[in-house]
């Protein structure tokens, strides 16, 4: 996970993703103290809801308290307070919002039904109030005055029994009045029975007066008597309606309206408490959830900053503990430790790095321990060759110096014998002798020749070039073949002959000195055959030289390659040939070496390194 | 409220006064809707309920009599107390039969003349003679044929004379509804009960009708159905016997019993559509707008017998000459058969139901009359179809509904105290 960061972004990851988690904890923490704070001012809403709710529905019982008090008991601080009452209840309905205002809606239409009808009432109650204690006394003042003033005319103008049924009617209007008012006080409908039979009874015994009354004046009396209890009963019956209508009023009307507003604010009431219950609920749900939460959280960071320092750690301990291992295997000097993959650009991908230059160094050095050794060993070789050569120099200066002073000292002999015979006077023999002289110094001269040839091995003319053998053998062949032929000798050269990075004159001449060591050596009365062939090994070419001569003994083998060795003194020759040859292949880092059995020819072999290439110059 | 229920002329319209009533004295009254048409021919001013004060039946009568017909609609209690207190205010008073003691004892409408009715002979016994059959129940307190005639002695009464207090004409039952997708759909007549109205299995879903001459009989049946208590005349109680109706429902009432009381018939569809209540007294066009919502509400056929009312059409005291005239010419009309058709489709009898048949179709009459099932989709007088192919009406025909009546809505002697009580009632 934090494998591709660099050290220094791990160790800001794991700060960050801990502080990521704290300010997330921080930001949990905000947010639910935030819903409880704004819970708390919801509750604190609501509260403030609730107790104008309580006064709500205080006010809608003492309004219609107060409407009943008005009404049964007429007193307009009642109605004063119903009004006021409305007023405040509708400024407090003024306080609600959101889902309370379809309970408050409906609270407001009820109250303004309420107060339609209250109006309606006190209106109601004014008109029966006048046509009860106005109207109506009025009507029955005038009905008894009237009366009266019959009594006083009938008691001077008639006898006692006319003034008998008057009073009789008189006592009946007192019963209407008296019966009115009992109703009025007590809304028993016994007594509108009553008041009626009296107006029935009134209007009977006034009848019977009138048909009785032979007096227009009385008559006329008796008639606007009648006229005034019409009126009388007219008042009544219209106050006993007004009464009926505002009680209806109050007590179906308006108490329906004040107990439908009742009701919707108890259902707000209801449903404020459900919310304050929620809200209480959602508070402590909400403390619970963020203490979980938190909890969580704390956990969750503690782990994660276990996480992070296991991770981190490991990231960074793990590549450093390896770097350690492989500087600790670095420092003994080994390359062959395998540097630890990194692949960050940080600061252990620079010890990675360190350590991958340290492991070079470590196997260049070792390379040039290597090298040391190899140039050690190659000067300790040197070293013996260089005393080899040097043995091998005094070897050849005192072979030099003997061979040469073998004919020196022929020469010497014959000229000291020529001394001698001239002394002598012998003269022509002297001569004679001077032709050993000659001879002497001819093969001293021919030695030298060869010597030098010798020594240019290596030093002039040693350029090497792709040579395609088939065709210098070829060349070769055709160049001998008159010598050949005059030898006795026949030369067989195989097909496909590999081709050689040599050079050419020097191969040239060790084929030469081959097939004139032949030539001297190899002669066999049977048919002199000489076979020049290849054969190829993984990394060189064989070429062998083949003749079917006398053989070499095996003792010979190898001194054969030796200055001066002859087989035989007999034949010509310097016995630097051979010598050439193995010089010319050691300039090849090749080698040449003699098989043979006696009697059945000699195989020289020939070795060319199949990777001598340009570099094997040096 | 009470305005919007008054612009709503195919609802009953029951003692809406609140938003309706006119105030101070008679003559200062003055009524919102007038729907009037004046010139040179006689006008009748008629005072009543939307029941039956619906404009297409004004247009009909005006443009069948030609005359001028002015309509008054109200809530009852507001129209009662016009009509009681100011004859001079009105022609013709069309409201229930339980307001006639009021008016004649106010002395504000006068006697019909028989002679002048044209249709009188074909009014059925239920007016006449308190029962529809010989078999049915004439039901307590103040059945019409009680208070028809006007007696010598200036009482009323149903010895038969010359002149009657009331045209009889539009009326029906009523009876509790209930939800039956909460209760359990019953049997009727057999076990619909008023007794339901107190079942404490719905405590605090139940409603009454805002009116003591109407809902006061609701209790008191369910009372009696329950037995709670018994009485002597259901229809004529005692001020004890209210005393312990109102302790028995105020009982009921503190323990949650009821959910309110309703005004309107708006109120009382609101009521259940809302779940508020699931079984309540209802008016017939309450039910039918309830189904009309898809609430399976049932109007309930209660073994202990209807509620019933009767319309009453009353002439004002002060009616005379041309427009006394006039407005037997309008009574006569509503007798004659296209205006009982007319409110047959709202749910309402006529008194003279053979005359409707005649405008109505086979499967209306079938339907509306005889309880038999819907034969096919039957319109309303708004033009829409408000019965389905199939539908029965709850209650069966019209002769059984009205042989069984257990009581007629009627203002009792003690109808001052009963709104006392009610007040009692409706605020505890």
């Amino acid at each position: 996970m934090v494998g591709g960061l660099k050290l220094k972004h791990k160790i800001y990851a794991g700060y960050l993703s801990v502080g990521f988690v704290a300010v997330l904890i921080a930001l949990v923490s905000y947010y639910s103290f935030g819903n409880v704070s704004r819970n708390f001012r919801h509750f604190t809403d609501f509260s403030v809801k609730a107790q104008i709710d309580f006064q709500l529905a205080q006010r809608v019982s003492e309004m219609q308290r107060q409407a009943l008090i008005f009404t049964y008991e007429g007193h307009d601080s009642a109605a004063e307070q119903v009004h006021y009452l409305y007023n405040i209840m509708t400024e407090l309905i003024q306080h609600y919002s959101g889902e309370e205002l379809k309970y408050t809606n409906i609270i407001n239409i009820h109250l303004k039904s309420y107060m339609a009808a209250f109006e309606k009432l006190q209106q109601q109650r004014q008109l029966q109030h006048t046509l009860v204690y106005d109207d109506l006394r009025q009507a029955a003042s005038s009905t008894e005055s009237h009366l009266r003033s019959q009594i006083k005319q009938v008691y001077q103008k008639n006898g006692d029994k006319q003034r008998f049924e008057i009073q009789r009617v008189l006592n009946n209007l007192l019963l209407i009045e008296k019966n009115a008012m009992r109703y009025f006080d007590s809304l028993d409908q016994s007594f509108i029975v009553k008041v009626e039979g009296s107006f029935s009874e009134v209007r009977t015994r006034l009848r019977e007066l009138h048909g009785g009354n032979e007096q227009q004046d009385v008559r006329m009396l008796i008639t606007d008597i009648g006229r005034d209890l019409d009126k009388y009963e007219s008042i009544f019956l219209e106050a006993v309606q007004r009464t009926r209508g505002y009680l209806f009023l109050v007590n179906v009307v308006m108490s329906a309206e004040a107990y439908e507003a009742l009701y919707n604010a108890r259902q707000m009431s209801d449903q404020i408490k459900n919310k304050m219950a929620d809200i209480e609920r959602l508070t402590l749900s909400t403390l619970q959830s963020v203490s979980y939460i938190v909890a969580a959280a704390i956990v969750v960071a503690f782990f994660l900053i276990v996480l992070l320092s296991l991770l981190i750690g490991r990231s960074i301990t793990i590549p450093i503990v390896r770097l350690t291992t492989a500087f600790n295997t670095l420092s003994t000097g080994s390359h062959q430790e395998d540097i630890p993959a990194y692949n960050v650009d940080d600061e252990i991908g620079d010890l990675t790095k360190a350590a991958s230059i340290f492991k070079e160094k470590n196997r260049q050095t070792e390379e040039l321990l290597s090298q040391a050794k190899e140039m050690t060993e190659e000067l300790a070789s040197n070293k013996v060759e260089l005393e080899r050569s040097n043995d091998e120099l005094g070897q050849f200066v005192y072979t030099v110096s003997h061979d040469l002073k073998s004919p020196l000292v022929t020469s010497m002999g014959f000229i000291g014998i020529i001394q001698k015979l001239s002394k002598q006077g012998r003269l022509e023999e002297a001569i004679g002798k001077l032709d050993k002289v000659v001879k002497s110094n001819e093969r001293m001269g021919q030695l030298i020749n060869d010597l030098l040839e010798l020594s240019r091995v290596g030093r002039i003319d040693m350029d090497k070039v792709h040579l395609d053998l088939n065709e210098l053998l070829a060349r070769f062949h055709s160049a001998h073949s008159h010598q050949l032929e005059e030898a006795g000798f026949t030369l067989n050269i195989d097909a496909n002959l590999p081709q050689l990075y040599a050079n050419e004159s020097r191969i040239l001449q060790v084929f030469e000195n081959l097939l004139s060591n032949a030539l001297k050596y190899a002669s066999n009365p049977e048919g002199s055959i000489i076979s020049i062939g290849s054969k190829e090994q993984e990394d060189a070419h064989l070429i062998w030289f083949r003749d079917n001569g006398r053989g070499i003994p095996e003792e010979f083998q190898k001194k054969v390659f030796g200055l001066f060795y002859r087989l035989s003194a007999d034949t010509e020759g310097t016995g630097i040939g051979l010598a050439v040859a193995a010089k010319v292949m050691k300039f090849h880092h090749g080698e040449i070496w003699v098989e043979s059995t006696p009697e059945k020819g000699a195989t020289f072999w020939l070795r060319f390194n199949k990777h001598d290439k340009e570099d094997i110059h040096d | 409220m009470g305005k919007q229920n008054c612009d709503q002329p195919d609802r009953r319209e029951f003692l809406k006064t609140c938003g309706c009533m006119a105030a101070g004295t008679a003559t200062a009254l003055a009524f919102p809707g007038i729907i009037s048409a004046r010139d040179s021919k006689p006008t009748i001013r008629v005072v009543g309920t939307h029941v039956t004060l619906q404009d297409a039946l004004r247009q009909k009568a005006e443009q069948d009599l030609g005359i001028n017909i002015e309509f008054y609609p109200g809530g009852s209690a507001e129209v009662l107390l016009k009509a009681s207190t100011d004859p001079s205010s009105f022609d013709l008073y069309e409201q229930w039969s339980n307001s006639i003691n009021i008016l004649w004892q106010a002395n504000t409408i006068q006697p019909i003349s028989i002679n002048k009715l044209t249709y009188w002979d074909e009014i059925n016994n239920l007016t006449k003679k308190g029962r529809i059959s010989p078999n049915a129940r004439i039901g307590l307190g103040d059945a019409p044929y009680k208070l028809l005639y006007a007696q010598s002695d200036g009482s009323l009464g149903s010895d038969q004379s010359g002149e009657i207090s009331f045209l009889p004409y539009v009326h029906n039952t009523d009876s509790f509804g209930y939800n039956s997708a909460v209760i359990a759909k019953g049997v009727p007549y057999e076990t619909e009960s008023w007794g339901w109205l107190l079942d404490e299995r719905y405590n605090g879903k139940v409603a009454l009708v805002n009116a003591p001459t109407i809902g006061l009989f609701d209790a008191a049946l369910a009372t009696k159905a329950r037995g709670l208590m018994d009485f002597k005349d259901m229809g004529n109680m005692t001020r004890e016997e209210l005393d312990e109706l109102f302790k028995i429902m105020v009982d009921f009432k503190k323990r949650g019993h009821f959910r309110g009381v309703w005004s309107s018939v708006p109120h009382s569809v609101e009521l259940m559509r809302s779940g508020q209540v699931t079984i309540q007294s209802m008016f017939s066009p309450a039910v039918s707008a309830l189904n009309g919502m898809g609430i399976p509400c049932i109007y309930a056929a209660p073994k202990e017998g209807y509620r019933a009312w009767h319309g009453v059409m009353c002439l004002s005291r002060k009616s005379r000459g041309e427009r006394q005239e006039a407005a037997y010419a309008f009574m006569n009309w509503w007798l004659s058969g296209w205006p009982g058709a007319f409110i047959a489709r709202q749910g309402y009898y006529i008194s003279n139901p053979e005359r409707a048949r005649k405008h109505m179709s086979r499967a209306e009459w079938d339907y509306w009359y005889d309880g038999k099932p819907a034969s096919e989709a039957l319109r309303g007088t708004d033009g829409k179809i408000s019965v389905q192919p199939g539908e029965v009406r709850t209650g069966g025909s019209y002769t059984k509904r009205f042989e069984n009546i257990a009581v007629w809505n009627t203002v009792m002697d003690t109808y001052e105290y009963s709104l006392l009580k009610w007040n009692e009632f409706v605020l505890t």
